[in-house]
């Protein structure tokens, strides 16, 4: 088993890296202060291929695969959390069309996404839940050629910025019940609502979608009516936790990075307190939480770009690489002391940004149950 | 326009943003690498990349083919297929145990045989010096090599008809235009292009580019002419200059260290 | 006198609009010293148009013989034609060390002209010897921090060196009359396969300020960013400093590559220095040797600039250049 990452990971990593500290590391500042998702940022990533690194090279992407998109998504995640995981939500609209399109629905719609030249976003959770299936009430009724559909999506990233929707909504009873649909911005019935405001990941865009008799046609459907919640938790199973899990890791390279420098460079009691056992102690649990997230976040993407089927994998890379970037985030404000209260200082943000993840992709105790079911099984 | 053979010579150096503290062997005088530095990842010398920019951009609006030339360790094919990412067709690494200690002119004549090895060629492009190294003598030494003409320091380089360029060359503080037919080695000045940055696609398309390796034999010189043998010039010795100041670090919490420099700049009467 | 094939210690005058380059004349002064302990004259290299009044202060500064090449097609700087005159002057003459100022003009003329002479050549040099078997000894900024490489041309000859501007001072004084030797030049006939098609000056840029100025700021790779830039200019203002960079800040666009201390760059010799964002390489160290206070800020404790100054700030210079501005604007 060779852990190394090859020649290409490493560009890749080098790449990422250098657009993170020119591109996005300027964006920060005013995500944080306005809240707002930076086209221009969105362009740039557009421009360097970052979208269309899952999809197929047939339809103008690259096919990377899933360990790059990794790689890359952490590199961002260092810089900011908001840009990664925002980008990584545009992976996860384009995923299902992926999977689950017909060909002229991939012809339709893929170039475009994957040149970053059209946005998308997957909605699934409605105010019933977003992990209880079975109660999602948003309905799409069969009207001769056409689907007519009905509903409130909540808490859906890029909801004011994407372009086109992978949409799931009940066409029949119980969890086989659920279909997915393709809605461009400009139909009629269909709107982004309101903006919800979250206290961490500044500039990542959340919102509601609205859909009030929206038309849309018979060709706009996924895959076979019943399928939708396949289609849309395989993506959400593979991409949505992989790339939660790869934002997280960004963080905790930051908490690392931060914190030994802001220890090695305070001093108390006459000497930097990176001298101090406690202070060393907590530097050496950000460091193995890093560490062991790393493992299970590579070996995940390598699974999944092997094709085997790793629900439980994906699964535990995202639980524990989030909670150990909540843990390690306030390790960090812990060594920095009331500094790190400050809004000069970044660990403040690592804080926040690293709890808004928690609930994404599933929450933890969801991603628990994934691994006991394979666990048991 | 026929299609151009463009050659970049490029040289990878440690990050310039990471400080490095390197030495030089005292008995061959030949570059040592601390083990710190083998953590310090290497890039593209910042003027190379303005180079190779600038190749990429003349191929893209006259056509041609772009070949990216090191003489480096093997760790340089990283850097190389980053080359390729960016848009260059091939990358070609001269390397051999007997070209370490090069000085410019062994370098050069490296180079130079190298770039002939290839078969004929249209545009050489450098950077005017490197970030590590520094000395600016490669490029024109490389030109004189080859028996071409050269211009040097060059902020704007356009084509004033298909086999003759027109070049832009930035002196302290006067500027110079002049044309020469083609072969030419140009050596570009900062300010010259902004380099693009390394996209997907192009990391993707780097898989079926060749990175070809040179080695000794292949070059047509002899040992005596490449690498320290092949040096003129070589370090005889590294020292290093004592530092007569207080080196004092102004300690204390939040802005009291900026408060005591204020001090301290007020009391000395810089202020 | 000594019965070596090659004698003498020549300086490239470089020379532009009818004045001379300061650096010719700090070479002058250096070049009586090596000659004297060489046992050897001390000879300037004029190449242009309408120079010849320049003679008499190459003169006053040292030297023992003149060679003038009075030419037209030498008015402006063209290396094809400027390498050949001087390597043709070389091969006649045979100087044992040719020294050049390290400014453009030289750093594209030297490498020609060694090439050419398939001879050795090192630039930017800090110092210059003798050592016991008569060969001149070079000192070059090495990379790293503080490193002086010591390098010695032994065979070829002549050895050549461009030299830093800064690098020695300027002396008066020396030689007697001097021997002037008009070199005979046909360049008509001598085709060049470059051809200068327009040439013009440059306005000198705030760049102009920071060898003369008292407080000197310079930032370097560390600011990492154009607006961290514009902090680093605010600072300066707040200072009444002028702004120098590194070389990677200058490789990044964020100065002019006027603005450059250190190898290759300017000397400065300001009341005060501050070093932003700069790790303390001896590339950028050696321009700012002479300043009488030097202060650095830096986020890394270990970063080897700080042994080379008298006070440092370990921090972020993004939260403590605003510190400091709004202490100096307080202040008055």
């Amino acid at each position: 088993m060779d852990l190394r990452f090859t020649e290409e990971q490493q560009l890749i990593r080098r790449s990422a890296r250098e657009f993170a500290e020119s591109a996005v590391s300027p964006h920060v500042q005013e995500m944080e202060d306005d809240g707002k998702t930076p086209m221009d940022l969105v362009q740039e990533m557009a421009k360097m291929g970052l979208m269309g690194v899952c999809v197929p090279r047939e339809f103008g992407g690259t096919e990377l695969g899933n360990l790059a998109r990794t790689i890359m998504l952490e590199e961002i995640g260092r810089v900011s959390a908001a840009s990664a995981f925002f980008l990584q939500i545009f992976h996860l609209g384009i995923d299902p069309i992926v999977t689950a399109g017909n060909d002229a629905q991939k012809k339709e719609y893929l170039p475009t996404l994957a040149k970053g030249e059209r946005l998308a976003t997957c909605a699934v959770t409605e105010s019933t839940g977003g992990s209880d299936p079975a109660s999602l009430r948003m309905e799409a009724r069969r009207d001769g050629n056409d689907y007519i559909l009905n509903g409130r999506k909540v808490f859906i990233t890029n909801a004011h910025v994407a372009d086109t929707v992978v949409v799931i909504a009940r066409t029949g009873e119980g969890s086989k019940g659920l279909s997915a649909f393709l809605v461009d911005k400009g139909m009629k019935g269909f709107r982004a609502g309101r903006h919800e405001h979250e206290f961490g990941l500044q500039g990542c865009n959340t919102g509601e979608l609205v859909f009030e008799d929206c038309r849309v046609p018979a060709s706009s459907l996924l895959g076979e009516e019943g399928q939708g919640l396949r289609i849309a938790f395989g993506s959400i199973g593979r991409l949505g936790r992989t790339g939660t899990a790869a934002t997280a890791l960004g963080i905790l390279n930051a908490c690392l990075e931060d914190t030994v420098k802001h220890a090695k460079g305070r001093q108390l009691y006459g000497q930097p307190i990176a001298k101090l056992q406690a202070i060393q102690w907590h530097i050496s649990d950000i460091w193995l939480d890093l560490n062991i997230a790393r493992q299970m976040c590579y070996r995940a993407s390598w699974l999944i770009d092997q094709g085997e089927r790793c629900d439980a994998e994906a699964a535990a890379a995202k639980l524990y690489a989030t909670e150990a970037a909540v843990r390690s985030a306030k390790k960090a404000i812990d060594v920095y002391g009331g500094y790190g209260y400050l809004k000069e200082y970044a660990v403040q943000r690592y804080f926040r940004d690293s709890e808004c993840l928690i609930a994404c992709a599933g929450t933890s105790e969801v991603m628990r149950i994934v691994i006991a079911s394979t666990a048991l099984a | 326009m026929a299609e151009l053979r463009i050659r970049v010579c490029l040289k990878s150096v440690p990050d310039p943003r990471r400080p490095v503290e390197s030495t030089i062997d005292p008995a061959t005088g030949v570059v040592r690498r601390r083990a710190d530095e083998i953590g310090i990842p290497r890039v593209i010398s910042p003027l190379d990349a303005c180079a190779l920019e600038e190749a990429l951009r003349v191929k893209e609006a006259h056509g041609g083919e772009v070949t990216v030339l090191s003489m480096d360790t093997r760790a340089a094919s990283e850097v190389l297929r980053e080359t390729l990412a960016l848009g260059a067709d091939r990358a070609v690494l001269v390397c051999d145990q007997s070209l370490a200690g090069a000085d410019t002119l062994a370098t050069a004549r490296t180079l130079a045989a190298a770039i002939r090895s290839l078969g004929p060629y249209d545009l050489v492009l450098c950077g005017a010096w490197s970030y590590h190294g520094n000395t600016g003598q490669v490029g024109p030494q490389l030109a004189e090599l080859l028996n071409i003409a050269h211009i040097s320091f060059v902020s704007q380089l356009r084509f004033a008809s298909p086999q003759r360029v027109r070049a832009r060359s930035e002196w302290e503080d006067r500027f110079s235009v002049l044309e020469a037919d083609l072969p030419l080695l140009v050596t570009v000045a900062e300010g010259i292009n902004v380099p693009r940055r390394t996209s997907m696609m192009g990391i993707l398309l780097a898989r079926e580019k060749p990175i070809l390796h040179l080695a000794l034999g292949q070059l047509g010189l002899s040992a005596g002419e490449v690498g320290l043998a092949g040096s003129p010039t070589r370090v005889v010795g590294v020292s290093t200059l004592a530092s007569k100041r207080k080196a004092q670090i102004l300690q204390g919490d939040g802005g009291e260290p900026a408060c005591r420099l204020i001090g301290i700049l007020g009391e000395s009467a810089v202020l | 006198m000594n019965d070596r094939e090659y004698q003498g210690v020549w300086v490239f005058a470089e020379n532009h609009g009818g004045r001379l380059a300061r650096v010719g004349l700090e070479l002058l002064s250096k070049a009586r010293e090596l000659a004297g302990r060489l046992e050897t004259h001390v000879a300037a290299v004029l190449l242009g148009n309408k120079i010849k009044g320049l003679a008499e202060e190459l003169q006053d500064h040292g030297a023992d013989r003149l060679y003038l090449a009075e030419h037209p097609l030498l008015d402006v700087y063209h290396s094809e034609r400027h390498v050949h005159v001087l390597q043709g002057l070389v091969e006649q003459y045979k100087p044992e060390i040719l020294l050049l100022g390290a400014t453009r003009v030289g750093l594209d003329l030297a490498p020609c002209l060694a090439a050419r002479l398939e001879t050795g050549l090192s630039a930017h040099c800090i110092d210059l010897d003798v050592d016991e078997t008569g060969r001149l000894v070079q000192y070059v900024p090495a990379f790293g921090h503080m490193c002086v490489a010591k390098i010695l041309c032994s065979e070829r000859n002549p050895q050549l060196a461009t030299v830093a501007p800064g690098a020695f001072p300027v002396r008066i004084g020396g030689g007697g009359k001097a021997e002037t030797i008009r070199v005979s030049l046909d360049l008509e006939a001598q085709p060049t396969r470059v051809t200068m098609v327009d040439h013009g000056t440059v306005p000198a840029s705030r760049a102009a300020e920071l060898e003369s100025a008292q407080i000197v700021i310079a930032g370097g790779a560390g600011i990492g960013s154009l607006e961290g830039w514009r902090l680093l200019e605010e600072f300066a203002d707040a200072l009444g400093g002028a702004v120098g960079a590194t070389r990677p800040a200058v490789d990044e666009g964020w100065a002019a590559s006027d603005q450059m201390i250190g190898h290759s760059g300017k000397s400065v010799q300001p009341k005060l220095y501050v070093a932003v964002g700069i790790s303390g390489d001896m590339l950028h160290m050696i321009g700012m040797r002479r300043a009488q206070m030097a202060v650095a800020i830096n986020s890394d404790p270990d970063a080897p600039i700080f042994r080379e100054v008298d006070y440092g700030i370990v921090g972020d210079y993004r939260e403590i250049l605003p510190l400091l501005i709004r202490g100096l604007h307080s202040r008055l």
